[in-house]
């Protein structure tokens, strides 16, 4: 068996893969010790498949985190890791965007699933998830329900910034010009939207095209990307925020059987 | 200006094991340097003229038997302050830095330094000249960016022209047409040496590293040109060595594109080392655009009667991401791809770089023509972003590995 950890800023995600499947996963908030984390969200990962940590015959750690882990077999950036992740998940897709707490990146595969290209935000929290925990917090409505709200707009606000700091200042003049709670959601969503969706089209956007990270799961942003580029993401059954720990173990995987040498570097 | 390399050292560097010994002894030269230009000065009497960028005809300054050197900006937090009293946050770090340098008089050669020759390529340092030439004495000429328009090459030359006159004006008396054509000798040696120093870095593994192929190829603007043409003899030879040994460093095949990478900055040379890659050959100022499109060395035409038209010539031809439109660069980094067999290319995107950064595109999509895959990298001169930058470099470096 084998474990993959995807070690976010936000999150870190675990996945136990058996012969050919997940077997479990966890999701658990990486706190400020990268290491704790990791371990914590492996037990339980391994513990909900009632499985010991020596039955792991190769461990793969991916994500910012990653060099921190001092347990595992081999670390691979988190831009290999989604691409493997999604090519298990459903081979015809050749497109790949992921939001996650800390970055946003794009990334297009090949027919076998060799990742040909790649893009990843600026170096701030502009198109990110923590712009939109920012940004909830701004508007008083739970991180959660913040897509939701958002679908409820007529009439979206036109938000210029991306920058989290300058949006932030946008968003409370808004508000205080009277401006409703949904219809800045929305803008929000559309300011997301366009920044990381002129990234996938500079890089060219090839179908399938599939939505991962934790970001995925806020049904708001994915209309708003949707509509942005003017296609259907493709649907997967699995947990769209385990993609990057799922290739990462995965990769593992084709490690011990020696499937991949030029993983070895 | 003084040699350092006697009869004596030139024995020494020889008895040298190999590339490594001889790379450690000039980086000691090389910080060395600052000081014994200064106390060259302090002994001499002599003027010290500064210059920034390869635009600088230096056969100019060699010949007026001056000291000369390149300044070289720091890019510490605290320059880099002192310059945006001057200058927007939004601003180029190169000219940003080396404003900031002046302010705080940190550097002893730069305060040493009686004049500065630069040209005007880009906005941020043309303004910043502006500010510059009011605390040390400046010349500052010109580029035209339609650089292969017949009247560009004849402005380049009265261009050239005038600076001459002004260094003249400045040190009180004439240089000589027949002293320039001697220093173009020596410098056109040096860029011999140099272009056999590169394609000595196409063979596969290269016998060379990536950053201490950059200390080679700057030599020549700390030491007086003629140490620098003893070294990379002595130091060619110590490859030739290596390459008939098979002997180098063989990680995935890089080339750096982009934005300038400046002395002594060299994070994306340790980066990318780092991560498994070996940069064989840059695109840029202190590698490869000295030989134009890298088809042959690119000399200055010793055959021509007029020295310093032959001059505006080679250093009109300098494929800087200022021309428009610039179908030379694109041509140069083609060709670099091919000669060096580089599996994918990191291009620099120095923050507000704006020429050069918007012209990666267009390198993007000549490139994915050959198949060459590159990627863009945003960056600072500075620390902070070295992670980030890393896993940007990282994955890049498993995508072509599996290419």
């Amino acid at each position: 068996m084998f474990a993959g950890l995807d070690v976010g800023s936000l999150v870190t995600k675990a996945v136990i893969l058996g012969n050919g499947d997940i077997l479990s996963y966890s999701i658990e908030d990486s706190r400020s010790n990268p290491l704790k984390s990791a371990k914590r969200a492996l037990d339980k990962a391994l513990n909900s498949s009632w499985i010991g940590r020596e039955a792991l015959s190769f461990i793969v750690g991916t994500g910012y985190g990653r060099v921190a882990l001092d347990f595992v077999d081999k670390t691979v950036t988190e831009l290999t890791c989604h691409a493997r992740g999604a090519y298990f998940l459903n081979p015809n897709v050749r497109t790949l965007i992921d939001i996650g707490g800390q970055d946003s990146k794009v990334i297009k595969l090949d027919k076998d699933g060799n990742m040909s290209d790649f893009a990843m935000n600026d170096k701030c929290a502009a198109g990110t998830g923590r712009f939109l925990e920012v940004m909830a917090h701004a508007l008083e409505i739970e991180l959660e329900k913040l897509g939701e709200v958002s679908l409820n707009s007529s009439t979206p606000c036109l938000v210029n910034n991306t920058c989290t700091v300058f949006a932030e200042t946008e968003v409370i003049s808004l508000t205080a010009s009277g401006s409703k709670k949904e219809d800045i959601s929305a803008g929000l969503h559309q300011a997301i939207a366009s920044r990381v969706g002129n990234m996938a089209k500079k890089l060219g956007i090839e179908s399938e095209i599939l939505f991962v990270g934790g970001v995925s799961k806020n049904l708001g942003m994915r209309t708003a990307l949707e509509e942005f580029l003017g296609i259907k993401f493709t649907s997967i059954e699995q947990d769209p925020q385990i993609v990057g720990a799922l290739g990462a173990a995965l990769i593992g995987k084709d490690l011990f059987e020696k499937k991949e040498e030029r993983w070895i570097a | 200006m003084d040699c350092i390399i006697d009869e004596k050292v030139r024995e020494e560097l020889l008895s040298l094991g190999g590339v490594d010994d001889l790379m450690g002894w000039l980086k000691q030269a090389l910080y060395q340097r600052s000081q014994q230009i200064v106390e060259e000065k302090e002994r001499t009497g002599k003027k010290l003229i500064g210059f920034f960028c390869m635009f600088s005809p230096r056969e100019l300054l060699d010949a007026a038997d001056v000291l000369y050197s390149f300044t070289a900006p720091s890019f510490s937090e605290k320059d880099l302050a002192a310059g945006e009293l001057y200058l927007p946050k939004t601003f180029c770090p190169i000219p940003k830095a080396i404003l900031g340098l002046k302010i705080n008089r940190t550097d002893p050669l730069f305060e040493a330094t009686d004049f500065i020759i630069t040209p005007a390529p880009c906005d941020c340092k043309m303004k910043t000249w502006e500010y510059l030439s009011q605390m040390v004495p400046m010349y500052i000429f010109d580029i035209p960016k339609k650089f292969d328009e017949p009247d560009a090459g004849r402005y380049f030359k009265s261009e050239i022209g005038r600076l001459r006159e002004r260094i003249e004006e400045f040190l009180g008396y004439k240089i000589s047409d027949n002293v320039i054509r001697e220093s173009v000798h020596v410098f056109n040696r040096n860029r011999e040496l140099q272009f056999e120093h590169c394609n000595l870095r196409q063979h596969n593994p290269s016998p060379i590293k990536g950053v201490d192929s950059f200390y080679a190829l700057t030599s020549d603007l700390l030491l007086n040109v003629r140490d620098s043409n003893i070294f990379l003899e002595i130091l060619n030879a110590k490859m030739k060595e290596c390459v008939n040994k098979n002997a180098g460093y063989s990680g995935v095949r890089l080339m750096l594109a982009g934005a300038p990478v400046c002395w002594p900055t060299f994070k994306f040379y340790e980066l990318i080392e780092e991560c498994g890659g070996e940069v064989v050959i840059a695109e840029s100022c202190a590698e490869a655009r000295k030989f134009f499109k890298y088809e042959d060395v690119d000399l200055v035409d010793e055959t021509k009667a007029d020295v310093m038209e032959a001059l505006a010539d080679k250093y009109m031809h300098i494929p800087c991401a200022i021309w428009t439109p610039n179908t030379a660069r694109i041509d140069l980094i083609k060709n670099l791809a091919h000669k060096f067999k580089v599996k994918g290319i990191v291009y620099n995107a120095l923050e507000f770089c704006h020429p050069f950064n918007a012209e990666f595109q267009k390198v993007k999509t000549a490139l994915d023509v050959e198949g060459v895959p590159s990627l863009r990298i945003d960056g600072t001169f500075g620390n902070s972003d070295r992670e980030q930058m890393k896993i940007r470099i990282e994955g890049f470096i498993e995508m072509l590995r599996r290419h």
